[in-house]
């Protein structure tokens, strides 16, 4: 049965929402695109279809328009069948997904040789860091975009998987082996997903950004993704650092 | 009788003028509760610090005999010193029912709770139970219970004449005041729960106890919430509840919803 689309606005499912870049993400963005915040215990911190704000002396004026609120998923999305009921219930509510901002990540730094920190955690980095990004890309076409190319060219629909700089140097005494080796291979397998989505015409990014809000502000970054997510781009790595923001 | 009429500081200045954060949050999981930091403006908020050690300091305000709570309190009452007193003000008391759209009958009770560092943990609890009143409410003022007239729980009274009149809590109010600065693992938060068999250290939500902040709830039988104890320092907290009028209790959830006292 087909569902009718609730909202003109992009759909855009966003993993990692209850990190910093997704906290600023929703923040800023809630009113351009139909956010579908998918976080893990950490929720957002926005009005969501759950929470809105309120003025405590005029509490009848329930504040924000609802259609700017974010849809809130909590799910462990190292599970597969987690991905799935995500994308399913991203469809079931909103009819599709025109952008995927893959904001989801892990950073644990330690040394290879002092530490059994590093190896303890590879596994669950490099799952973090590189697989959910595909799996959630890829769930997102089986279920959807594989067989919809003119509606996708039309939406200028697209993944924008966010990355490091980490990723793309190596960063000498900072115990970002591992770290980095995971943002390496999420733009490998960016580039590749760029390849294998282009004949259905969904486009594929990658944001490399410097520590954020350290190097550089997370308004940035996010204004950066959106920068991705609505040019024409596609199989392309855009660092930012402090000196600005170029391809690699 | 213990009146709060239209005196206090709260009446006087506006509510408006000592709130800070006019951006509180209405949630609606585990049950409707609303949350708040940076409630009342910097002035007021230090001020209600000062007037909060005056009282703790002199330590025969605060006793250690509130049963299944690791904590020691002390009662509201008619005489707190401002700004304190805006808790027992009649715009603070229609404030907090109307973030959950009712009217109270005016009825307030609560107090001043002190949690030692490394205090135990509560029972999970609804909050819905009656409490006894040595007058009727009504519109502009604030009835504070008075157990020198009738005992809170039972309505037990050696005043001839009186006839204590029965509430029940409507809105729990737990607002965080005199903390130092909170980080994750800290611990003290309040734990809101879906169901009152849930494990104590899995709660829904965990309230932690931030300074001039405030958790605020419907109570109903189903909203269920405790202290989770293991703070790593004192936890000091103003808990009140706001009360509306029996028949209303159970028209809307029927007979037998009311928690009796153990």
């Amino acid at each position: 049965m087909a569902v009718t689309p609730r909202t003109e606005k992009r759909v855009c499912l966003l993993t990692g929402a209850g990190g910093t870049l997704g906290a600023d993400f929703c923040r800023r963005y809630a009113e351009r695109f139909q956010i579908v915040a998918v976080c893990g215990k950490r929720g957002v911190q926005t009005s969501t279809q759950h929470r809105r704000f309120i003025d405590p002396l005029a509490p009848g004026d329930r504040g924000a328009d609802p259609d700017d609120a974010v849809y809130e998923i909590h799910a462990n999305l190292l599970r597969g069948e987690e991905i799935a009921r995500t994308v399913e219930l991203t469809l079931a509510r909103f009819g599709r997904i025109d952008l995927i901002v893959n904001a989801i990540g892990q950073a644990k730094w330690a040394s290879i040789v002092s530490s059994r920190t590093l190896t303890a955690t590879a596994d669950e980095q490099f799952q973090v860091n590189a697989l959910v990004p595909l799996r959630v890309a890829a769930e997102v076409v089986d279920q959807f975009w594989r067989d919809s190319a003119d509606e996708n060219r039309r939406r200028n629909r697209c993944v924008v998987n966010v990355s490091s700089t980490s990723g793309l140097y190596v960063i000498p005494g900072r115990g970002q082996s591992v770290y980095g080796a995971s943002k390496a291979a999420l733009n490998m397998l960016s580039c590749h997903m760029a390849d294998e989505f282009a004949p259905f015409g969904v486009r594929v990014n990658v944001l490399a950004p410097d520590s954020f809000p350290g190097v550089v502000a997370t308004g940035a970054v996010a204004e950066a993704v959106v920068e991705l997510a609505d040019g024409e781009l596609t199989g392309q790595i855009l660092s930012l650092d402090r000196h600005g923001a170029r391809m690699i | 009788m213990i009146d709060i009429g239209r005196q206090s500081p709260a009446s006087t200045r506006g509510l408006s003028e000592v709130i800070h954060n006019r951006r509180w949050t209405f949630a609606d999981l585990p049950f409707p509760h609303v949350l708040a930091e940076n409630v009342f403006e910097r002035e007021t908020y230090l001020d209600m610090v000062t007037a909060f050690r005056t009282l703790f300091d002199d330590g025969a305000n605060f006793h250690r005999d509130m049963p299944g709570f690791d904590a020691s309190g002390y009662l509201l009452a008619a005489a707190l010193p401002p700004p304190l007193d805006i808790f027992v003000s009649r715009p603070w008391h229609d404030l907090l029912c109307g973030l959950f759209d009712m009217r109270g009958t005016g009825h307030v009770s609560g107090g001043f709770h002190h949690h030692e560092p490394g205090g135990r943990p509560g029972g999970i609890h609804n909050d819905l139970n009656a409490g006894w009143f040595p007058e009727p409410g009504g519109a502009g003022r604030v009835r504070l219970a008075d157990p020198a007239r009738c005992s809170y729980g039972h309505g037990e009274t050696s005043e001839p004449g009186l006839e204590p009149v029965r509430a029940i809590r409507a809105v729990s109010l737990i607002f965080y005041l005199a903390n130092p600065p909170w980080r994750p693992g800290d611990g003290g938060e309040t734990g809101l729960f879906r169901r009152q068999d849930d494990d104590l250290r899995h709660p829904a939500v965990a309230v932690p106890p931030i300074a001039n902040s405030l958790v605020a709830f419907e109570a109903t039988p189903w909203s269920f919430h405790s202290f989770l104890g293991g703070s790593r320092n004192v936890r000091e907290a103003l808990v009140m509840w706001t009360h509306r009028a029996p028949a209303e209790v159970e028209a809307r959830w029927g007979k037998g919803v009311v928690v009796p006292w153990r």
